[in-house]
């Protein structure tokens, strides 16, 4: 009885002890290929929602890492990561800033599941390009079946068709963060 | 190799159609139905299944006389987990793009039951030269199969393949067959055929 558990403990700590050298090895291979995958990402994103930035240094700010986005070495912007529920999953997008974090210069959607075809189209041109101008001094709001010439309300951006609750999520999204950290830029401004 | 009359050829050509795992067998229905929206995702899904599939299946007919009956499970789910993990980290650190679109079912190739399945059945008796015919006869059959619902659903869903639309605006793209419901469309409808053609061979 004893030696039959004593060989089955040995068999199975035996494998799981080749199964670990065998991970250990491919993570340490694997490691640094995926951080820098992330990285790339991460500066592709910052460099497209802040059109024109040469450089960027992280900085915290209300407990938040942001990205200060730099041209010629003068402060152009904020990159700012934010995150939230959508329709089905997280949103991730990256916001862009200006200087003065009253107005949007971009955006980027980082991350989304939301429904192909109806949900999804709030990582294309059409709804993206939306952000690029809005005044964000206040609080950003989407605006549904407005007539062609109906102007919008400063932070207002049309909604999707189809798609209400993924557009309210983004501005919701961007609301949330903007509130967190608009205090701490407009006060002082990092640079 | 001990009571198997079966020929070496058979050992790889049932897992193609007589058996094919997910048409036949219904296995492995989860990363079938979850990631053949296009035709890349069914292949890269099949790629990293079936390299778990023939390294599993050596390495458990390799070592089959070495585990105790009791924990055989246990021992064969530590030998997969392992490959997975292995495939999830290339899989993130080759092809990053592939590797979110596939999201969480790399990881959940763990829990796919053709690679138990396989191991169980099939590895655990037999030798290694026959655990590896096997491994790679059930790898094409969901590759077969994945590639064929990756095309259909791709087609018919965006209007293209591999990303690029043949007939543009001129035919609107059925969005249901990239969404969960046009997976069961298709999955049905596949089987269906099998089953069909399968009963028209015995009648005749």
């Amino acid at each position: 009885m004893m030696k039959t558990i004593i060989r089955l403990v040995i068999v199975l700590g035996l494998t799981s002890m080749v199964a670990a050298a065998a991970l250990a090895e491919v993570y340490t291979y694997t490691q640094p290929r995926i951080a820098r995958h992330r990285q790339e990402a991460l500066e592709r994103a910052i460099f497209t929602v802040l059109p024109g930035v040469t450089s960027y240094r992280d900085t915290a700010v209300a407990g938040r890492t942001i990205y200060a986005g730099y041209r010629d070495g003068a402060l152009a912007g904020y990159a700012v990561p934010a995150a939230g529920g959508g329709f089905q999953g997280t949103i991730g997008l990256m916001c862009g800033l200006s200087a003065h974090a009253d107005t949007m210069v971009g955006l980027t959607v980082l991350e989304s599941v939301e429904t192909p075809g109806l949900g999804d189209k709030i990582t294309k041109g059409p709804f993206i390009r939306q952000f690029a101008g809005l005044n964000v001094a206040g609080d950003a709001s989407y605006v549904k079946n407005r007539r062609p010439n109906t102007p919008l309300a400063p932070g207002q951006i049309d909604a999707i068709t189809g798609a209400t609750i993924s557009s309210a999520a983004v501005t919701r999204i961007i609301n949330g963060v903007l509130a967190d950290i608009r205090p701490a830029l407009t006060a002082e401004e990092v640079r | 190799m001990p009571r198997q009359p079966v020929p070496l050829r058979q050992e790889f050509l049932k897992g193609l159609w007589d058996e094919n795992p997910t048409l036949v067998q219904v296995l492995g229905m989860c990363p079938t139905l979850a990631v053949t929206n296009s035709i890349v995702n069914g292949f890269a899904m099949a790629m990293a299944t079936g390299f778990v599939l023939i390294c599993s299946n050596v390495v458990v007919s390799l070592v089959r006389k070495l585990i105790p009956n009791q924990v055989r499970m246990g021992a064969y789910m530590i030998i997969i987990a392992a490959f997975v993990t292995i495939a999830d980290m290339v899989l993130a650190a080759q092809y990053p793009d592939i590797s979110r679109a596939l999201g969480p079912y790399v990881p959940l190739i763990v829990v796919n039951c053709i690679i138990l399945g396989r191991a169980e059945a099939f590895a655990s008796k037999n030798g290694v030269g026959r655990s590896l015919l096997d491994a790679l006869g059930n790898s094409c059959g969901f590759l077969v199969s994945l590639l064929v619902l990756g095309t259909v659903r791709e087609l018919i869903g965006t209007g293209g393949l591999f990303g690029h639309v043949f007939w543009g605006e001129t035919v609107h793209p059925w969005l249901v067959m990239i969404l969960p419901a046009g997976a069961f469309l298709t999955l049905g409808s596949a089987m269906g055929l099998i089953n069909h053609l399968v009963a028209r061979r015995e009648a005749a």
